[in-house]
């Protein structure tokens, strides 16, 4: 019988574990990890320290340190003016796609309602469009000139000019609002479908046979039944709307010109600019500033937080209260 | 055992096979990549100074690389210049979108890939294209092109801030004023487009006709279908530069605008937007008599907006002038790896018989002097245009005085600017000359705050 010394037990025990089934789990979860620090870790602290620079992407960087910032938040408006309008959009559409997904939901999943299935694809077809239709098809619709609204309205007799639904920034604004909406609401339709789903029958049966009527059945089971769903599609729809870019970008693009004419960077009056399009055109479109355009998706992200976090804290409080009630 | 064994082995496989594909999506082409870091681009341009210009002659044919948006017209053209020359070279030919070619410019060379070896440019962007210290100077040696092949107005717009030309010309980019001759005949009284531009010498008279036209058609005539038609014309029209020196000069600004407002309060422009389907559906209309037209109008523009139109159309030398709209030219990147290829290659499309040869393989009409001199090749027919020639027009009258602007650093901003400010004008009749004055400087400064006032 040989003697081990405790030392090497301990590097024996070490082998083993490593030899033995220890070491899979983390070589599993190795190319996430890989994949994790190249492709967003990285990503961020490159664009932070592209922040702290003046780069157009051609010349060498020049070192500014918080410049950037300072401009952003102090003397270009449209950054903040681009939040703004960015808030305007969520304070619009996120109310309009939770309540309406929610109520077609419901009644999507009466067994009252034949077709269900039909009107589900439906409305859940605008989420698979693509963003360039939809853009086309909207300008389509709400041309100042020949737009099929403008000619449904003066052909009841609503109208006598026709309306600049796209040249005037609080139409152009609701146009995007609509816009969003009619896209998101069949996606949120679905979130809230799966959900009712999942809720039992017996508490409907139990609640009809207390001669509940459907509204008080929709408020006291469906809704409060559904408050996680509610709240992830809160969040969620927050850091989606500051991430809104595609709808109001391909609306005021040149995809009808047939003599290349450029397109209308935010809108009317920067009316429609939102934050990701202002990075956007800072990096890539007309100004080229790679350091101004990082800095201003730091400034993004900052806000996506604040109003993350503060939507979680309200929900919280909410939810808190109505437990106590 | 054995089998746990074959299992385990099996995952590692699979688990390598995995890691490997992913990481092999981040490597990029090491073999054909610069040795430069990303960001650091004076290693970049420092390796750019000290390449040799690559020799086309004899061994294997040489591929050039080439940006563009025109494959299957450059695939003929390509076809008759090796016939023609002879050249022991292939194409790459790249299909890039024309708006996107300055941002896919911008990305390759901040992630340190290969620039192809000729890169194209369309007007709009081409000032800021220019300015970048990344070409090849072709006026100088090995090149030394010979400026005098190309029409004299191209010249500003090839060459960069530091007067090095480092673009070459394609096609011929002159416009004047096309018209319906129907409306012209009945509006105007005549469809000859000698007696319409000596009627219009200047906009003045213009805008007095065109109100007259207003009144005649009980205010469904327009001269023009956009306020951008304005701006398109006069401020191709007007040379002075808008930023001289890192200075915004507002003066050729505020000469359009004016144009611009008093057009539109005087009701003879329709409010049409020229992004829109109802500016493309005018050219069939007969609601709106005059459109900016340059060579490449009646085939992409006129002939697919208005196909029944044949015959309908005019041709004539617009108020004070015509003027330059559009455009392409080729670069050559001086890390290129094929440079003299390319610049063989672009060269010869500027060539008398690259300029011949293109017409007869793709219609298009290019930039050398010389064929034009020849009556015959300067003719130009149009279905649409019925029996005039308007080649004449564009190719031989528009040279006399055809004044552009040098492209500037600054463009891109300024076609922005332009955008919005007309859409402003044009949504919007209480946005007065000054008040349109003050949101274009306002907007310059505002996007370019290094602008000195």
């Amino acid at each position: 019988m040989s003697k081990i010394g405790p030392q090497t037990q301990g590097g024996k025990g070490l082998k083993r574990k490593l030899k033995g089934r220890m070491i899979w789990p983390y070589i599993f979860i190795l190319p996430f990890f890989i994949i994790y620090i190249a492709f967003n870790c990285y990503p961020l602290i490159y664009t932070f320290i592209i922040s702290l620079n003046d780069w157009d992407g051609f010349s060498q960087p020049v070192s500014v340190g918080l410049a950037n910032y300072k401009n952003i938040f102090t003397e270009d408006p449209y950054f903040l003016k681009s939040i703004g309008n960015t808030l305007f959009f969520m304070a619009f559409d996120i109310p309009i796609v939770i309540i309406c997904g929610l109520i077609l939901a419901s009644v999507f999943n009466s067994r009252k309602l034949k077709g269900a299935g039909f009107f589900r694809t439906a409305v859940f077809l605008p989420y698979i469009t693509i963003p360039v239709a939809i853009g086309v098809l909207f300008c389509l619709l709400f041309d100042w000139n020949s737009g099929t609204v403008n000619l449904i309205l003066a052909k009841l007799g609503l109208i006598e000019e026709h309306i600049n639904f796209l040249g005037v920034p609080r139409l152009a604004r609701m146009i995007v609002v609509m816009m969003i909406c009619w896209k998101y609401i069949g996606y949120h339709m679905i979130f809230f479908n799966a959900g009712i789903s999942g809720i039992s029958v017996e508490l409907y049966e139990a609640a009809d046979v207390d001669g509940a009527s459907a509204f008080v059945k929709f408020t006291r089971i469906t809704i409060p039944l559904l408050k996680p769903i509610i709240e992830y599609l809160v969040i969620m729809n927050i850091i989606w709307g500051f991430q809104l870019f595609d709808e109001p970008k391909v609306l005021f693009s040149s995809w009808t010109s047939s003599s290349g004419g450029s397109g209308l960077m935010g809108g009317p009056l920067k009316s429609c600019l939102t934050a990701i399009w202002y990075i956007y055109d800072t990096s890539f479109g007309s100004q080229m500033r790679y350091g101004k355009g990082a800095a201003a998706a730091y400034g993004t992200f900052l806000f996506i937080l604040i109003f993350s976090l503060a939507a979680f804290v309200v929900m919280k409080i909410i939810g808190r209260k109505s437990g106590e009630d | 055992m054995k089998y746990k064994k074959a299992k385990r082995l099996l995952s590692l496989g699979v688990m390598t096979v995995l890691a490997l594909s992913l990481l092999a999506g981040c490597g990029g082409d090491s073999g054909t990549k610069p040795e430069t870091t990303e960001g650091s681009t004076e290693e970049v341009q420092d390796a750019q100074k000290t390449s040799d210009v690559s020799d086309s002659a004899g061994g294997d044919a040489e591929t050039i690389t080439m940006w563009g948006w025109n494959a299957g017209d450059i695939e003929k053209i390509f076809a008759a210049y090796k016939e023609k020359t002879g050249a022991n070279v292939e194409l790459e030919y790249v299909t890039v979108q024309q708006e996107e070619s300055f941002q896919k410019l911008q990305t390759t060379i901040s992630a340190g890939l290969d620039l192809p070896d000729i890169v194209p440019s369309e007007v709009g962007q081409r000032g800021t294209m220019l300015s970048l210290d990344i070409w090849e100077d072709l006026s100088q040696d090995p090149y030394n092109f010979d400026t005098s092949w190309i029409f004299p107005y191209q010249v500003p717009l090839c060459s960069n801030e530091r007067g090095e030309l480092v673009a070459l010309p394609w096609d011929v980019s002159t416009a004047a004023l096309a018209y319906k001759r129907p409306l012209a005949l009945e509006y105007l009284g005549t469809e000859d487009p000698d007696e319409l531009s000596a009627m219009f010498p200047d906009w003045e008279t213009f805008m007095e006709k065109g109100i007259e036209v207003k009144e005649a058609s009980g205010g469904k005539i327009f001269m023009f279908a956009s306020l951008t038609n304005v701006k398109q014309i006069m401020d191709g029209q007007n040379p002075q530069p808008i930023v001289q020196d890192g200075t915004l000069d507002m003066t050729s600004i505020k000469e359009t605008l004016g144009w611009m407002i008093k057009f539109r309060d005087a009701g003879i422009v329709d409010n049409i937007l020229e992004t829109s389907t109802a500016y493309s559906a005018s050219y069939a209309d007969d609601l709106h008599i005059f459109y900016p037209c340059a060579g490449w109008s009646p085939t992409y523009v006129i002939q697919p907006n208005d196909p029944e139109g044949q015959g309908k159309w005019g041709l004539m030398v617009p108020p004070q002038g015509c003027f330059s709209w559009g455009g392409s030219a080729f670069m050559i990147p001086r890390d290129a790896k094929n440079k003299k290829a390319a610049y063989d290659f672009v060269s010869w499309l500027d060539s008398e018989e690259g300029t011949r040869s293109q017409r007869d393989v793709v219609g298009y009409n290019i930039s050398n002097v010389e064929p034009y001199k020849d009556a015959e090749f300067a003719a130009l027919y149009d279905d649409w245009f019925g029996e005039q020639n308007i080649g004449e027009l564009l190719f031989q009258k528009a040279m006399e005085n055809i004044e552009v602007r040098p492209v500037s650093t600054y463009d891109a901003t300024i076609t922005e600017v332009w955008s919005m400010v007309t859409e402003a004008v044009n949504s919007d009749k209480s946005i007065d000359f000054e008040s349109a004055c003050s949101m274009f400087e306002e907007e310059m400064y505002t996007l370019a705050p290094e602008l000195r006032k």
